[in-house]
């Protein structure tokens, strides 16, 4: 029995020792690994506290998941209930970011993730059930006293005034910004309304100001914008 | 056990605004963005240098052109493939010191009647690397590659030892030729695995992750098409000015928010570089369309695909190699795994080498038919040991032989996994150069030893330090350029390979052309 708690007490400080020189490697590890001392222990030491909140890194990039989550999330469209949103976020979610390192954010996913806003966008562009409701409240959305989808009118009745593009503009701003009036928000509203002048003056071969087809386009268009843009998919 | 929270609102509110993020020091994130310590002066300030020379302006990143280093591709052959087998593994004199004596490379998979030591044996040369002319490298490659190829080859063999069955080997230089400028016009990496900074199997070499060469997946045709395509919306809105107008709004309204994250971000490049890859995400579009990324429809560019790769263009290699070799992307990676196949036999493990080699020439087919520089380097974890019962190793007959001995190749039946009995291979291709005006000799087409046991691995650095054998596929791949000094840009000013053992870890020569 005495032998066997020498036994004990010899395994206990030969692991006290074990871990102690782990602990030591891991630091050299560390330290050798960025070439530099990697900030340390800052709790006793203010001044190095201060360095490194002074320099924290403010930007960062959602990931997949929270990327298509935000989506939902301001949309109200879910991949549940949207097979055409799951199939398009399923086959291509690789090409998404998968990290939330800005330093890693590429261009082909800053495309990618303007193809699946445009597939939550196109939702209520092209379905007038879906669309009466998610533009409740605009001349783009509404039902009738029958419950029946309101008419969408072509650009020449509801893209006709800068008041109306605005109501397009805002309601989609509201819905994916928030409706806190942020600086870049009224840069944005230029950028959008210059967007919908442009498509509305280069109509293609088959379009006309009289179609509605071309207000769907428009729509989805700005909704697509707004829904990629950095204040939804950066933070 | 797992115990799962349920998400109060203000959770879920934080989770979708604010991510994973945690706060990140200046210092640790600029020790991020130069790339880990190996780079040192750092990638990024050198791309942002250059960005701010250029007034801030994206001119640097979006009309980047062309790269002027030749197309590299990583082939990542998880398991371990037993390449010892084929390619001819020589002493510290080379590829053509023979290990000698009985059982000389038994080790290897090779009987002694018919190893390199018996005169009816003589390496192949025609890849400007040294094969066993009854190895499953060659028939494959043999098998698939289109005639005239192989004039243009030249490669060599690498001594090294890796792990067994693991994905953990950090041998990887995908990111270290993405850092020494190999750029596509639209991306820098793809790979055919997502969850890997490599884009294949295997761990990237330690320190040399950069942030910005982060690879797309492309493992299909379908996802080379999507890597910088803009789907439907484009096609609605016809004409493709409309599209980038809609681009330019999404990304002048995102510069716009980064521009207001001023006053709380210190690191004016990240800014910079932001910005910038949305420039270059609304210059893409403009600059190709899908059926470049990977034509479907009848013509010239779908002919040579289906010439290069027999048909087979529905394949992560045709998509790969065309983004890479039409400079789309920079670097491509792929993988492809079940090479210690562990049942037994000595006809698995070679169908499947046999098989891996049809692919890799299917790469240089694409390249010789578009007259493109390509480069390409095979990984693998580990090869296979052997079985001996009674004195005798244990074979079986894999192929018809092609040697003056005739009859049947035989080779050691593969019960399973060897760390010391592996390597690793650099192909390259030129089509303006022979291997004789590639290589510095013909003679010298090894990087470290081998012995009767296997990697002699106190040789040479690169022998036991994955880092070093990627720092030296990269340190070759600069010297097909003539430009291997650049090396030192990827080790904090340093040539690693420099002193009195330079020549050893130096193969390839640049062009006088």
């Amino acid at each position: 029995m005495k032998m066997l708690a020498i036994i004990c007490s010899c395994l206990l400080i030969l692991a006290s020792a074990c871990s102690t020189s782990v602990s030591g490697k891991l630091d050299a590890v560390l330290t050798n690994a960025n070439g530099e001392d990697d900030g340390g222990d800052t709790g006793s030491n203010e001044e190095n506290l201060d360095e490194i909140n002074a320099g924290k890194q403010q930007l960062g990039v959602k990931s997949f998941i929270q990327i298509v989550e935000t989506f939902e999330s301001v949309t109200g469209f879910t991949r549940g209930a949207n097979q055409s949103i799951r199939n398009y976020y399923n086959s291509n979610k690789a090409a998404l970011p998968d990290s939330n390192s800005i330093e890693a954010f590429t261009a082909s996913q800053r495309l990618a993730i303007f193809n699946l806003a445009y597939e939550f966008c196109r939702l209520p562009s092209d379905t007038d059930q879906i669309r009466a409701d998610f533009y409740e409240g605009t001349i783009f959305g509404g039902r009738n006293d029958e419950g029946l989808p309101l008419p969408l009118g072509p650009p020449t009745q509801v893209l006709n005034s800068q008041a109306n593009k605005l109501e397009l503009i805002n309601h989609l701003l509201n819905k994916f910004w928030g409706t806190y009036q942020f600086s870049d928000r009224a840069s944005a509203e230029s950028e959008l309304t210059s967007m919908i002048d442009y498509l509305l003056s280069t109509l293609q071969s088959g379009e006309t100001l009289q179609s509605n087809n071309v207000t769907k386009y428009v729509m989805a268009s700005v909704c697509t914008a707004a829904l990629a843009a950095g204040p939804v998919i950066l933070f | 056990m797992i115990i799962k929270k349920k998400l109060s609102e203000r959770d879920k509110l934080e989770y979708l605004t604010h991510g994973g993020r945690t706060g990140v020091s200046r210092r640790n994130f600029i020790g991020a963005a130069a790339a880990g310590f190996v780079f040192a002066p750092s990638v990024f300030d050198l791309v942002s240098r250059k960005l701010y020379a250029q007034s801030q302006e994206c001119e640097g990143l979006i009309n980047n052109g062309p790269s002027p280093f030749g197309a590299v591709i990583e082939y990542h052959a998880a398991g371990g493939a037993a390449w010892i087998e084929d390619f001819t593994c020589g002493g510290e004199g080379g590829q053509l010191d023979f290990i000698t004596g009985e059982e000389a490379y038994w080790n290897y998979g090779i009987p002694d009647d018919q190893n390199y030591n018996i005169p009816e044996i003589t390496p192949d040369s025609s890849l400007g690397v040294l094969v066993h002319p009854d190895s499953a490298f060659i028939n494959g490659f043999n098998s698939a590659a289109l005639p005239g190829v192989k004039d243009h080859m030249a490669g060599f063999l690498m001594a090294l030892k890796s792990s067994s069955d693991t994905s953990q080997n950090q041998m990887s230089a995908a990111h270290i030729f993405a850092a020494l400028g190999r750029n596509g016009s639209l991306t820098y990496n793809i790979g055919t695995q997502t969850g890997k900074a490599s884009g294949g199997h295997h761990e990237l070499a330690i320190g040399t992750y950069v942030p910005y060469a982060s690879p797309t997946k492309v493992s299909s045709p379908t996802e080379a098409r999507a890597i910088a395509g803009l789907g439907d919306l484009v096609d609605r809105l016809v004409d493709k000015a409309r599209a980038e107008k809609v681009l330019n709004t999404l990304k002048n309204m995102s510069i716009a928010r980064v521009a207001q994250l001023n006053n709380l971000t210190p690191d004016e490049q990240l800014k910079v570089l932001v910005g910038c890859g949305y420039e270059q995400a609304t210059a893409t579009p403009g600059k190709t369309n899908k059926e470049n990324l990977f034509p479907t429809l009848p013509g010239a560019d779908l002919d040579l695909i289906n010439q290069a790769f027999a048909g087979e263009i529905s394949t992560p290699e045709a998509a790969i190699a065309h983004l890479v070799l039409k400079d789309f992307a920079g670097v491509g990676v792929m993988s492809f795994g079940g090479y210690d196949s562990h049942d037994g036999t000595a006809t698995t493990s070679y169908q499947k080498r046999l098989g891996g080699a049809q692919r890799i020439a299917t790469l240089f087919n694409y390249a010789f038919l578009l007259k493109k520089k390509l480069t390409v380097i095979m990984l693998t974890d580990g090869g296979m040991g052997k079985v001996v019962k009674d004195g005798v190793l244990q074979t079986q007959a894999v192929a018809p032989s092609n040697t003056p001995l005739g009859g049947q190749a035989f080779r050691a039946e593969r019960p399973g996994d060897s760390d010391i009995l592996s390597c690793a291979v650099c192909l390259t291709f030129d089509p303006n150069r022979t291997a004789t005006q590639m290589l510095i000799s013909t003679t010298h087409t090894q990087v470290g030893a081998f012995a009767k046991s296997g990697v002699k691995i106190d040789y040479l650095n690169t022998s036991n330090d994955p880092s070093k054998a990627a720092l030296c596929m990269a340190y070759n791949w600069l010297a097909l350029h003539g430009k291997e000094d650049e090396i030192k840009k990827v080790n904090s000013g340093v040539d690693p390979f420099a002193g009195r053992d330079n020549a050893k870890y130096l193969i390839f020569k640049g062009s006088k052309v």
